[in-house]
């Protein structure tokens, strides 16, 4: 058995961790967006303050979303709001820069009605842990949703960016295209499929194929 | 297909099956052959209702390396419970982290949960190859 020897650079390890974040739609080719993942780059994406401390929730499916109408008694906004009615719209609603005071309003629902951290419904939610709260159980609650409206990500094409142009990566996305499974007819032949057989999966939906 | 993705896994191959649909199955069955290691992201139960428990896929290949990244314990009172990575970073403590820094209860800006147990997930399933060629 041969020795070998490997490094491991904080630097280039750093970066491949944020770089898809300072990327965001500049990943492809021609560009889906500006630098910067918008949804995890928004001011209000954040643990929220409910009747008993603060909770994370993050909110995927309409199902989710009628849930948590239901739970913060706005189940007719639901009903009325026209971006429920399909999946991408419902998934558009997570960058909530573009609807921020959609969001403070339904928080600042939450709060009058008294959602409760520990009584949230089934939807993927976790209450924020803090080492200090007061009497009545709440969380210290100093951070009280400030104005939100017309909040932005600053800085994307400058400072935000920095490790983008430091490494003269502003054309790494140019490998990336947007689509599914581009492998697929190659790993199935390899698997020992005909091209009429992976024709036939397509055909059942079985796969899907890019 | 979102550019998280395609960041964190170019340079690799995949295909798309639609494990609901019976004649995915034998396909899957296939690949779980040919492979070294299992990884899943969904709950156990999920897995195990597509037929895909550790039980289900040992039979398929005795020496695969089963790993999931799951949102919680299985030993403990949240297990089977859906995680996002918000949620994580909300009940680990890092919005307390960022108060105490001054800039009120925040998460991370990025996926970073998601991430970090993806390394510790990479890291013990390395650990689990060295054990199965070692032990052969």
């Amino acid at each position: 058995m041969k020795a070998s020897a490997w490094t491991f650079r904080l630097y280039e390890s750093m970066v491949s961790l944020v770089l898809a974040e300072h990327m965001g739609g500049a990943s492809f080719v021609p560009r889906h967006g500006d630098y910067g993942y918008r949804r995890t780059l928004s001011r209000d994406r954040r643990p929220y303050e409910t009747a008993d401390g603060f909770i994370g929730v993050i909110i995927y499916t309409d199902r989710q979303w009628k849930k948590f109408f239901d739970a913060i008694g706005q189940a007719e906004k639901f009903a009325a709001d026209t971006r429920f009615q399909t999946a991408a719209g419902a998934l558009g609603l997570m960058s909530m820069r573009s609807t921020a005071s959609f969001s403070r309003s339904c928080a600042d629902a939450a709060r009058r009605n008294g959602w409760r951290c520990s009584k949230s419904p089934n939807i993927p939610a976790a209450p924020g842990q803090f080492n200090r709260r007061h009497p009545a159980g709440r969380a210290p609650a100093r951070y009280r949703f400030p104005a939100i409206a017309g909040a932005s990500y600053r800085g994307q094409d400058d400072d935000a960016c920095f490790t983008v142009r430091a490494l003269g990566l502003a054309g790494a996305g140019a490998r990336l295209r947007a689509g599914a499974g581009p492998a697929l007819g190659e790993i199935l032949r390899e698997l020992g499929y005909a091209d009429s057989e992976i024709d036939a999966l397509a055909g059942a939906k079985a796969i899907v194929k890019g | 297909m979102g550019h998280v993705y395609l960041h964190a896994n170019r340079g690799k191959r995949s295909i798309v099956l639609d494990l609901k649909q019976p004649a995915a199955r034998p396909v899957m069955e296939k690949l779980v052959k040919n492979a070294d290691v299992l990884v899943y992201n969904l709950r156990p139960r999920a897995m195990a209702q597509l037929g895909l428990s550790y039980e289900d896929v040992v039979k398929l290949k005795p020496d695969i390396i089963y790993a999931g990244g799951l949102g919680f314990s299985r030993r403990g009172r949240r297990s089977g419970r859906p995680a996002y990575d918000d949620m994580i970073q909300s009940m680990s403590g890092v919005p307390w982290l960022s108060e105490q820094a001054g800039t009120g209860p925040r998460f991370m800006p990025g996926a970073f949960a998601d991430r970090f147990v993806g390394l510790h997930l990479a890291l013990g399933i390395m650990a689990a190859a060295t054990y199965r060629e070692r032990h052969r």
